[in-house]
């Protein structure tokens, strides 16, 4: 028998604000993923390709001051796909209209390619359990019994995945403009360039958000984060494999592989071809117009998976 | 000088974590002081504290804390709720009271239990129907009413991948208590579930009673007034079985909780409840307080002869008494139990039996139960 027991004790303190819920289940999400190693190794893996941009800013920034370096900067440039109409940019003579345009290239370039394709492995890791699991193990009631809404729930979740996504996209990003001013000559470069910033986290938004409402839905489909898993990279391959049969065909293999953009109507079946050109408007690359349709595909998938997600969650409530 | 009064019922407002109404009767004292005003640490009374409020007319009021003025009211009130799954009407306009204490809920399965207690939390709208909880009104302040209630759901439901003490911690956090408070609380709470080092582990390596543990102790993380128990002892040994029921005992008559206890299991609901509820087919068959239904059961002695009984029952029914053979051999005699007992002894000697046994019956709630839910099968 215990010699001192002090039983059960009311509990008289503060309450914190109530608003920051989903903050404790995004919490949560952030440290489960933490714990896999396979995750760790990707966000590590992610910020590799930064140091090739970072590479690229540097060259930049040189040949804005030196004439000698722009051979080498627009070579460098050329390796990253960069589109015709900069090809023949002089750095030297107008560096405040060539850095901005150069930069934004950069960015828009380090988001879509490197980062897309690390997101599309780092989301197929984060997010299929998020859900799965809790419906696995029955957790609703206990989450709901609580005074949580469902969209907090939901908003907790995704704001999970977007916290990594951030990770790898937007922080780099940023990183790399903050690289960029350093190494520019003034310091006044920020006033010529400081939309670049805001078009970093349009574009993040842009990567973000429909894709991790995509990923959640299929986890909230099924109590196998496994199946959830499978069906997210599917989507994905198969887009991409139809975009490119669909090109091949109509363009011809060779055409196909030397301008991959070229055909933009197949680009719509691919999820990779969807965002990049959506992400393209973002860094001002295409107009509004251009992107009515790949965005209104964007808008849609994001809107019915979260009609989905909103339903499954409610799902166990109902019976 | 001191006087009396009694304070008619206001406004209801809330005080720390629980909400009150001013309807006790408010006891006057005299006091020097001019208007002073004197809460206990943050602001908050504890349980049984008193909150002094004095005024320069020399007396002040003296009122006990939110959780002793709300004994004398029904903390749950429903009026004519009526639940709706397309065709199937799991409940079929229910009103019921429920007040301080520890309250039974029961009935068969599929009787409308979970819907109910699902209507209580506001995971589901009613079709129909109105209500308070604490003096808040139901359907349009459900986040309030959660942050008031701890479930226990029956479901064997755990947060994956976190450990036991994780777990409350998130749980205490989602009831908005401070990270760090949250954790302190929630081992206060483990101390108090005897639940020991298991506590670091994770919770999908639990046995099923650990898991029932760990519900049981996440519904008191942030000390809400009204506690609803599915199931709560329901896969636990009887030792862990009678050690949960004398938890629920204490956390309603010393700490003044008040408890809603769903479960099938009788003995259980009568060793701690004072009142029972009995659902079936969606309907309110019994609500009333146990000393009340065992009060309105009709007397009797129980009696156990050794050798042949039919002397003695020939015995009593000459003399009027109605006596009923139950199962191994024992008779139900029914009338007041003090004079039949006498008649007992009498009869016994004239027809020259032996009684093994007397004793007054014992009307179990199991009886109520079966009658009641019997009633609604037959005319089902």
């Amino acid at each position: 028998m215990a010699l001192h027991d002090l039983g059960y004790r009311k509990w008289q303190g503060k309450l914190a604000p109530g608003g920051m819920r989903w903050a404790v289940i995004s919490g949560a999400a952030i440290r489960a993923a933490w714990k896999s190693q396979w995750i760790r190794r990707l966000l590590f893996l992610a910020f590799v390709p930064a140091f090739w941009y970072g590479l690229a800013f540097f060259f930049v920034e040189q040949a804005t001051q030196y004439p000698a370096w722009q051979r080498a900067a627009l070579d460098m440039l050329r390796t990253m796909d960069l589109p015709g109409h900069l090809r023949h940019i002089d750095l030297h003579q107008n560096p405040d209209a060539a850095r901005h345009q150069i930069w934004s290239f950069l960015l828009n370039s380090y988001i879509r390619n490197p980062q897309a394709v690390v997101m599309v492995l780092l989301i197929g890791l984060i997010a299929p359990p998020l859900i799965s699991q809790d419906l696995r193990s029955r957790a609703f009631l206990l989450y709901f019994s609580r005074p949580l809404t469902r969209g907090e729930y939901l908003l907790g979740k995704s704001a999970a995945v977007w916290a990594y996504l951030l990770l790898i996209s937007a922080v780099p990003a940023l990183l790399l403009y903050l690289m960029g001013v350093l190494l520019s000559p003034r310091i006044e470069v920020v006033a010529s360039t400081w939309d670049l910033p805001f078009r970093i986290v349009l574009a993040s938004c842009i990567l973000a958000i429909p894709t991790t409402s995509l990923a959640l839905m299929f986890s909230s489909l099924t109590q196998e984060s496994r199946y959830a898993a499978f069906a997210w990279f599917l989507v994905w391959i198969l887009g991409w494999l139809t975009f490119s049969i669909m090109q091949s065909v109509e363009m011809g293999v060779q055409q196909a592989a030397t301008q991959p953009d070229l055909h933009p109507r197949w680009s719509l079946v691919s999820p990779f071809h969807v965002l990049g050109r959506v992400q393209q408007w973002a860094f001002g690359f295409t107009s509004f117009e251009e992107i009515l349709v790949p965005g209104g595909i964007l808008l849609t998938v994001t809107g019915i998976s979260l009609a989905i997600l909103y339903h499954r969650i409610s799902a166990p409530m109902r019976m | 000088m001191t006087c009396r009064f009694k304070k008619k019922p206001a406004t209801a407002f809330q005080i720390g974590a629980g909400l009150s109404r001013i309807d006790a009767p408010a006891k006057l004292m005299p006091v020097d002081a001019a208007l002073r005003f004197s809460p206990t640490r943050q602001g908050h009374a504890g349980p049984g504290q008193i909150r002094r409020f004095s005024f320069p007319v020399r007396f002040s009021i003296e009122f006990p804390s939110a959780e002793i003025r709300q004994m004398n009211d029904a903390l749950i009130e429903l009026h004519e709720i009526v639940k709706n799954y397309g065709p199937i009407r799991a409940l079929d306009h229910v009103s019921l009271s429920i007040r301080p204490g520890i309250t039974g809920l029961l009935g068969p399965n599929g009787a409308g239990k979970s819907t109910l207690i699902k209507v209580l939390l506001g995971l589901l709208r009613t079709s129909s129907g109105s209500g308070q909880i604490l003096g808040y009104q139901l359907g349009s302040q459900q986040r309030k009413i959660r942050s008031l209630i701890g479930y226990m759901p029956e479901d064997d439901c755990f947060l994956a991948g976190i450990s036991g003490v994780e777990s409350m911690q998130f749980m205490a956090r989602l009831s908005c208590l401070p990270a760090r408070e949250g954790l302190r609380r929630s081992h206060e709470i483990l101390d108090f579930c005897g639940m020991e080092q298991d506590r670091y582990r994770l919770v999908e390596t639990y046995s099923t009673g650990m898991r029932q543990k760990l519900r049981f102790a996440q519904a008191l993380v942030h000390d809400p007034p009204l506690l609803i128990l599915d199931e709560p002892t329901s896969g636990l040994d009887p030792v862990e079985r009678e050690a949960t029921l004398n938890r629920i005992r204490i956390l309603a008559t010393q700490h003044g909780k008040t408890v809603i206890l769903c479960t099938h299991i009788l003995p259980d609901v009568q060793a701690v409840s004072q009142a029972v509820i009995i659902l079936a087919q969606g309907k309110v068959l019994v609500s009333d307080s146990l000393e009340n239904l065992n009060r309105a059961r009709v007397p009797s002695l129980q009696v156990k002869l050794i050798g042949p009984a039919d002397p003695f029952l020939k015995g009593m029914q000459e003399r009027g008494k109605t006596v009923q053979m139950l199962d191994g051999g024992v008779l139900s005699i029914s009338g007041s139990t003090e004079e039949l007992a006498s008649l007992v002894w009498q009869v016994a000697e004239q027809t020259q039996s032996t009684i093994r046994l007397l004793q007054p019956s014992r009307t179990s709630l199991e009886e109520i139960f079966i009658q009641s839910v019997g009633g609604t099968r037959g005319a089902a």
